[in-house]
């Protein structure tokens, strides 16, 4: 491949895997924020203090992970509806090896919907004002056995698109019965789906944050949400490029096998600049962010768009790295053919339609959440409750089922 | 690396997988049942909002609002997410039966599934808005959001129910006619329909049931009772069931009718089911809204839910059920090989080129049963087990061997729901000596030639013959395109079974 990604296949590939990228890094970002934030709510749970007495909620430490708290059971379902589009273009675009790789999994496949549900509602639960009331400890473990759910599922996802890859080991595979081993590089590319996934969630959770608590410049400037969120962005950004650079090492050691560093391809090189680019906008932007201590609007901009292009360009690697093992040349005809299919058109009418009447919805309910709120008594005041203030302020139902 | 020659076979071959004593067909049958169950629940439940909603703001009903967000924390905890998750099983599920069936149909129909996602999407938003913020809206939006959530929920069934009926009914689409004429097939109305009748019912008994459970702080008797006579209102669409059921059966092939009208007895049973329990939902609501029956309690909604579950049950076995011999109708059967292939299986083996060795294969004595195992599982497995649910052991254990050979070679005339016999005569024999030896209790030595057979060639003339005999047309296809021809009875047509010979 010496072209520029997407071009150099058939026109048909070339849609089939544009709708795919696309779509693919929408669920990136809202699957991101899930693993990261569930995992970061566990953690947060043991180890942060509570916001003091004289401290405003959305400023302490908690105000982070009680936002996460309220927004999670909503963003997993979003990620799993948004999860279904990629799929979609997937199996058209793979049939085969996916197919495979789903059977050659079998149990710990299906394994991911039942493992999914009990996440799911373990979200719900630690949102629910009894899960309040209970010790620290009871609600770091809610958290940290939703988190072993979510990473179960990447861990399963990876497991099969690795194995999907791999057509030299499905008849052995299946004749033993067992299931792959893991191998150095599914481990290391789980590791660094885990890292990559806590700079998005930061990005979104700035940006809610900000929403919520004081203004850049206006207010006090020792803001513990902010620390504590460019911390963790910056960590997982370092974590990110260490393990994304073992991964291409591991991957240089496979050359033999058919398997290309990402550098080396034409059709993704300029993808790889644009993700360092991104990397390194977020990584500067969250540096303002942590030594200034409030949410700049400037740098949350920045750090959106760095994350949308790093999001993006690391799909289009990701895709690269697997259309070097697959010869998807050799697919163009299945594609032309489904591609001949009817419904494209009214799929772009639905989409527009929907997304035109989604953006009402969103528009209209904020606009009566801010006219009810200018139109009642400013008096309202956080709650002194440590998981509670953010939500709290804005009159959010926050955990109240 | 792949190559153009494995992703062009003739017959793409898949690893399969063994589902023990449970036939595939139940575990995909139980999702499925549940997650329409769900599924539907959903879209009815928006409707009922919507009504409730506006009963509320036109003064109808000063509770309802009460109820609505009682009701709805019910819908997004089961329906949002049970619901959801179990789609997405269903998917899976469907991959791990046939994968072949769902690669086809995401060939034939992925824009519309991508239309049927925006809309749940749209479902989606539109419902979180209304459960985060619906109790600080005014009464506009809230009408707003909720008829959009309903909307959205029922255009999703619209979308997702094209597709599924065309497994049944592909219309147009046989012929050349494109995606949109499979899609608007002659059971999409009826089907579309009747769907959305349930799923009034199943909103409108989940309603009572949640009316029940508030409390009395909330709730006093009078107003629950005003509430459930209201929700109660749901359930009148269900007069319309007997017409929708009936149109449904007229329009699905002739073959498929006859299954579930005595055909097979089964399926039959399950149609008796679904009814029966209609029957008891209907006549229990139709005493309610004549005030003549007692008030819907706590107990008594619970036991209609799982009624009107035992009609979904018995709904979705008997759509999946008239579908044989096929999966997807005139283009694949039950175990996913497409009519056209048959003659090429017949000549030179369906498991010749198969690169999945068995298992299990140390198991067997000879080559000729790891042969035979091949063939059924590739051939019998996805509706059959060895001795479990629908085992064949269970079906054919008692037959001759002469029988088993006949039988299978004219497998379609045998039983018109199977499909015909996809192999050569040597896997023919290789599967009838796995039943025998299977039946026999798996000994560890075998050897047909003691069981005082006729000589293996000559075993392999008279399975060669049967198999011409039999043909490769579906065995419902003279004898039914002759009935809908001639617009009558049911009368043997130019493929019906020739008189039987040699069983002994």
């Amino acid at each position: 491949m010496n072209t520029l990604f997407p071009f150099g296949f058939s026109p048909a590939t070339q849609l089939y895997l544009s709708l795919y990228v696309l779509t693919f890094a929408v669920h990136v970002v809202l699957m991101s924020y899930v693993l990261a934030g569930t995992g970061y709510v566990a953690i947060s749970a043991l180890f942060t203090r509570p916001a003091r007495g004289d401290e405003p909620a959305e400023s302490s430490p908690v105000a982070a992970s009680a936002l996460l708290i309220d927004w999670l059971p909503f963003a997993l379902g979003v990620a799993i509806t948004a999860g279904v589009a990629p799929l979609l273009f997937l199996q058209i675009l793979y049939k085969e090896s996916f197919y495979t790789a789903n059977l050659l999994l079998f149990h710990r496949w299906m394994a991911i919907v039942p493992v999914l549900i009990v996440g799911f509602y373990l979200l719900y639960l630690r949102k629910s004002e009894t899960a309040r009331r209970w010790p620290r400890a009871a609600r770091a473990a809610v958290s940290m056995v939703a988190f072993g759910c979510f990473g179960f599922t990447a861990w399963s996802w990876t497991g099969n698109h690795l194995l999907a890859l791999d057509r030299a080991a499905w008849v052995s595979l299946y004749e033993s019965g067992a299931t792959p081993a893991p191998s150095a590089e599914m481990l290391t590319r789980l590791a660094l789906w885990g890292a990559a996934a806590v700079p998005i969630m930061a990005a979104v959770l700035g940006w809610q944050l900000r929403s919520r608590g004081p203004r850049a410049g206006t207010e006090r400037g020792d803001d513990a949400a902010v620390i504590a969120v460019a911390r963790v962005a910056l960590l997982g950004l370092a974590a990110s490029v260490a393990l994304a650079y073992l991964y291409v090492y591991l991957l240089s050691q496979q050359r033999a096998s058919g398997q290309t560093s990402p550098f080396a391809s034409a059709a993704a090189r300029p993808y790889v600049w644009a993700l360092v680019a991104g990397v390194a906008a977020q990584a500067a932007a969250w540096g303002r962010i942590r030594l200034g201590r409030h949410w700049s609007r400037g740098a949350l901009v920045t750090i959106a768009l760095g994350v949308a292009t790093s999001v993006l360009a690391g799909s289009v690697v990701r895709e690269s790295l697997r259309l070097s093992r697959v010869d998807v040349g050799a697919l163009a005809a299945l594609h032309q053919e489904a591609a001949g299919s009817a419904g494209m058109v009214g799929f772009l009418i639905s989409a527009a339609l929907v997304a035109g009447v989604a953006a009402w919805c969103l528009v209209a309910t904020r606009r009566a959440l801010r006219g009810r709120l200018s139109a009642q008594a400013p008096a309202q005041t956080a709650v002194g409750d440590d998981e509670g203030g953010p939500s709290a302020a804005l009159g959010d139902r926050g955990g109240a089922e | 690396m792949f190559t153009p020659e494995t992703l062009f076979a003739a017959v793409p071959y898949y690893p399969i997988n063994d589902f023990g004593p449970a036939m595939k067909g139940m575990v995909i049958g139980g999702l499925g049942i549940l997650h329409v169950f769900l599924a539907q629940f959903a879209i009815g439940g928006g409707m009922l909002l919507c009504y409730f909603e506006w009963l509320a703001q036109s003064g109808r009903s000063r509770h309802a609002r009460r109820f609505i967000d009682g009701y709805f924390k019910v819908l997004v905890l089961v329906s949002f997410v049970f619901g959801a998750l179990t789609g997405v099983g269903m998917w899976f599920t469907t991959i791990q039966v046939s994968p072949r069936t769902i690669g086809l149909m995401v060939d034939e129909f992925h824009w519309i599934w991508a239309i049927e996602w925006t809309f749940f999407s749209l479902e989606v938003i539109c419902g979180y808005t209304f459960y985060r913020c619906g109790e600080r809206l005014p009464d506009r939006l809230r009408l707003r959001l909720l008829a959009l959530y309903s909307l959205a929920s029922w255009g999703s069934l619209f979308w997702i129910n094209g597709i599924l009926s065309w497994q049944l009914t592909p219309g147009g689409w046989v012929d050349g006619g494109g995606a949109w004429a499979g899609f608007f097939n002659p059971s999409f109305w009826p089907s579309l329909l009747y769907r959305t009748v349930v799923a009034t019912t199943i909103a409108a008994l989940v309603a009572c049931l949640v009316i029940n459970l508030m409390s009395d702080r909330d709730l006093d008797d009078d107003a629950r009772g005003g509430l459930i006579q209201r929700a109660m209102h749901f359930l009148v669409p269900m007069v319309g069931i007997p017409i929708l059921g009936g149109w449904y059966l007229f329009v699905i092939p002739a073959d498929s009718r006859s299954w579930l009208l005595g055909g097979s007895i089964a399926m039959t049973l399950f149609l008796g089911l679904a009814i029966g329990a209609s029957l008891l939902i209907g006549g229990y609501a139709l005493l309610g809204l004549l005030g003549r029956g007692p008030r819907l309690n706590a107990a008594t909604t619970s036991l209609l839910l799982a009624l009107a579950l035992a009609a979904t049950a018995g709904g979705e076995f008997v759509r999946e059920g008239a579908r044989k011999p096929y999966t997807v109708r005139s283009a694949l059967y039950s175990n996913a090989i497409a009519p056209d292939e048959l003659a090429s299986l017949r000549a030179r083996g369906s498991v010749t080129h198969d690169p999945y060795p068995l298992t299990d294969a140390d198991r067997y004595p000879d080559d000729e049963l790891i042969l035979g195992a091949k063939v059924y599982r590739l051939q019998c497995s996805v509706c059959h087990t060895i001795d479990g649910a629908n085992g064949l052991v269970h079906l054919a254990g008692s037959w001759s061997p002469q029988q088993i050979r006949l039988n299978l070679a004219k497998l379609q005339h045998t039983k018109a729901f199977m499909p015909p016999f996809a192999g050569n005569a040597e896997e023919l024999e290789a599967l009838t000596q796995l039943l025998m030896w299977e039946s026999a209790g798996a000994p560890a030595a075998w050897s047909p030639d003691d069981l005082g057979e006729r000589p293996r060639a000559e075993r392999l003339r008279a399975i060669e013959r049967w198999l011409e005999q039999a043909g490769i047309e579906p065995g419902t296809a003279g004898r039914y395109q002759a009935v809908s021809s001639a617009g009558g009875e049911a009368r043997p047509g130019p493929a019906a079974p020739p008189a039987e010979e040699g069983a002994r």
